[in-house]
């Protein structure tokens, strides 16, 4: 029987089992490098915490500036040139600070020439009148206001006859009615001829023009004088009443607003170079002398759980002093936001300061209390992850459940609901990537 | 006649090991079957329902996704792996130096109540696990070893039956070839070295293979003594097959077969000698 010899066989089998254990390990270890980089990559680490019962506390926290609680409006009724702003918006000024310069150069200039031009109407009309008297003699001038007389004479009686028949018609007295007519028709015959007899006569008529437009030039002479005179004395130019053209004489035509209080400036409607607009105040200065005010605008959430009369700690200029909230209203300027005001003395500090709110209230227990990092919400409605465990064969795994909730009341950090959940559930908070619900997920360690 | 013998033996032996290699045929054929098949084939078992389990040959459907599932998104499948390795390892490393040293000292040298020390050690194999957990539970929770790896590798380090199988291979070495070696002036550490694990190296590959099959399977040890699942080996995963990871389970019995079926290949011919020895008379 021959004999096989195996065992050359038998060694390269054994060389073969070694090598192939060997690649075994390797393999073993790049797909352990392998797996644990996916699972890097696509397992989200959430933290995880649990419900908690207790009470919400509100805290809000913002800031306000400081402003008077009046404002003063500084009103220049002249439409004139504004030749500087001294005192720019926000800025604080003491009382005799200047505000802003008017330089009044165009419209005084306006005004004297204006005045000039009154003055030589003034002189022609006498001059012209001169004439007509000197045409009209002495006599004529007496036979003249004597007509003139009559003239006004026969219209007053006039008057007095077309009053009586307007009294008259309102009765039912045919009698008085006919009477006052015939009276007012004899009265109107009067006035009739009167006229005629003045404007029969030709020198007559142009006597009287004349001294009309004599009378007329008079009038506007004063009128431009006492304009010019008043505009000489708003200004810081002296006032005279020589008349002096003082603009010609390079005498100043400014005009310094000063700030009749301490304050600061609100609001400025002037600008320099451009003419002020009579029918608003030029600026607006706080009047802090009756306190000051606080407004802090603070977002519809906040406001909710806010009240007037509610205390809330204020800093204003380092210190700290608690104050009464006097109202809450909704704010202009953004609108779905609340401006909370606070009253406060005029000591505490000066309008423009800043000042900061600490507002805090403590809510009712709620039996489940979870971190806002926890809840989440779609489309919807709000809801938070439930992390199952499942004990398998690999041991622990966590999933994600979803579990819907109700929003009861939240603060910054903190969100009281109730739903689906327990105080013994692990909720998932924090995690490192998005998930869903459904997904794997790891504990983180913290 | 001696024909018909021949292939009538032939075919017993074929058969036994049909029935021998089925369950390692059907766990690979199980592993590449997607999972509703292997409900269908072996769910009632599993939900212990009253129906018959059958185990087809090959799949309807082959898929490897359990393959990539295992291997690629669960690292925790791949620590156990390691975490046996990490037990097993050491424990085979350190049986070789103790039981070496343990067997040599019981094979060569002659001391007071030597025999009876031995029959101690055979008498501590022979006990069962469940026997010394509890001395063994109190010594590893004094020690302060309890859920950590050492607690199943020290206890494995210093397993009498290392000590057994190789005292049997290095009591076989003749005392003449020791004696000659002392005469030409060799230390006892040299006849150690030269004589005692040169020549007795196939009783230490086949403690190697034996070892590792056997804490390869470790089952009731971090069962016991290691609570935090992290540190679980992968022997105890194999245990938790459930309906839920069925298809898991038979891809895991795979992977976790290679290991051993590596080393029984490498060492084949020295575990059976090592069965021998082992069996041996002194």
């Amino acid at each position: 029987m021959q004999q096989v010899n195996t065992a050359p066989k038998k060694e390269n089998s054994r060389t073969f089992a070694g090598k192939a254990f060997v690649v075994f390990l390797a393999l073993m270890v790049l797909l352990t490098l392998t797996s644990r980089a996916l699972e890097e990559m696509t397992i989200a680490t959430v933290q995880a915490i649990r419900p908690q019962r207790g009470s919400l506390e509100k805290q809000v926290t913002a800031e306000g500036t400081l402003r008077a609680s009046s404002l003063t409006p500084i009103v220049i009724a002249d439409e004139v040139r504004v030749k500087e702003v001294t005192a720019p918006e926000g800025s604080m000024v003491q009382t005799g600070d200047a505000l802003f310069v008017l330089d009044y150069q165009t419209e005084a200039k306006r005004l004297y020439e204006a005045y000039l031009a009154a003055s030589d109407s003034q002189v022609k009309a006498q001059q012209a009148f001169t004439w007509a008297s000197a045409d009209l003699g002495e006599d004529g001038i007496k036979r003249m206001e004597s007509r003139v007389k009559s003239l006004a004479s026969a219209a007053k009686q006039l008057d007095e006859d077309l009053s009586e028949l307007a009294q008259a018609q309102q009765g039912d007295d045919s009698y008085t009615i006919r009477i006052a007519k015939r009276n007012a028709e004899d009265a109107q015959d009067v006035y009739d001829a009167a006229k005629q007899r003045i404007d029969g006569a030709t020198i007559t008529r142009d006597y009287t023009e004349k001294q009309l437009a004599l009378q007329e030039a008079n009038e506007k002479l004063e009128q431009s004088a006492a304009d010019y005179l008043a505009l000489l004395t708003a200004s810081d130019g002296a006032a005279t009443n020589n008349m002096i053209p003082a603009f010609a004489e390079n005498q100043p035509y400014l005009r310094t607003i000063l700030a009749p209080h301490a304050g600061t400036v609100q609001k400025v409607n002037v600008t320099a170079g451009a003419t002020h607009s009579a029918s608003q105040p030029a600026m607006q200065i706080s009047d802090s002398s009756n306190g000051l005010l606080l407004d802090i605008t603070v977002s519809n959430d906040d406001a909710k759980d806010m009240a007037v009369g509610e205390s809330a700690s204020l800093v204003v200029n380092g210190q700290m002093t608690d104050s009464v909230i006097t109202s809450i209203v909704p704010s202009e300027e953004s609108p779905g936001s609340y401006i909370v005001k606070f009253q406060l003395p005029a000591s505490i500090g000066d309008a423009g300061m800043r000042g900061t709110m600490y507002y805090t209230k403590r809510s009712q227990t709620y039996q489940t209390l979870i971190p806002l990092s926890a809840l989440r919400s779609d489309e919807i409605g709000d809801f938070v992850y439930i992390i199952s465990q499942g004990d398998t064969a690999l041991g622990m795994h966590q999933t994600l459940v979803r579990a819907d909730v109700i929003i009861l009341k939240k603060d910054s950090t903190r969100a009281a609901v109730q739903g689906g959940i327990t105080q013994q559930d692990q909720l998932a908070a924090r995690s490192d990537r998005s998930v869903e619900a459904g997904d794997r997920v790891k504990l983180s360690e913290e | 006649m001696k024909k018909i013998h021949y292939w009538l033996r032939a075919a017993c032996l074929w058969l036994l090991a049909t029935v021998v290699l089925m369950p390692l045929v059907m766990t690979f054929a199980a592993s590449l079957m997607q999972k509703s098949e292997l409900l269908e084939h072996i769910g009632s078992v599993m939900t212990g329902g009253s129906g018959m389990a059958n185990a087809p040959l090959l799949p309807r459907l082959t898929t490897l996704v359990q393959y990539v599932s295992l291997l690629m998104d669960t690292p925790k499948f791949l620590d156990m792996f390691w975490n046996l390795m990490g037990m097993v390892l050491p424990i085979v490393a350190g049986q070789v130096v103790i039981g070496t040293l343990a067997a040599w000292g019981f094979a060569r040298y002659r001391f007071p109540f030597r025999n009876g020390l031995f029959l101690l050690y055979i008498a501590l194999m022979m006990l069962p696990f469940q026997v010394t957990l509890v001395p063994n539970f109190l010594v590893l929770d004094r020690l302060g070893l309890m859920d950590t790896p050492w607690a199943v590798i020290l206890p494995g380090i210093f397993s009498t039956f290392a000590v057994f199988l190789l005292r049997q291979f290095l009591i076989a070495i003749p005392e003449s070839l020791i004696e000659a070696a002392r005469i030409d002036g060799a230390g006892e550490l040299r006849i150690f070295f030269s004589i005692g694990l040169a020549l007795g190296h196939p009783g230490i590959a086949s403690l190697c293979i034996l070892s590792f099959l056997d804490y390869w399977n470790l089952i009731e040890q971090p069962m016991t003594f290691i609570s935090s699942q992290d540190k679980w080996p992968l022997s105890l995963y194999l245990t938790r097959i459930g309906e839920s990871n069925l298809e898991v389970a038979m891809a895991a019995s795979v992977i976790a077969l290679i290991a051993p079926l590596l080393m029984f290949f490498y060492f084949e011919s020295y575990l059976v000698k090592g069965i021998q020895m082992s069996g041996m008379k002194e």
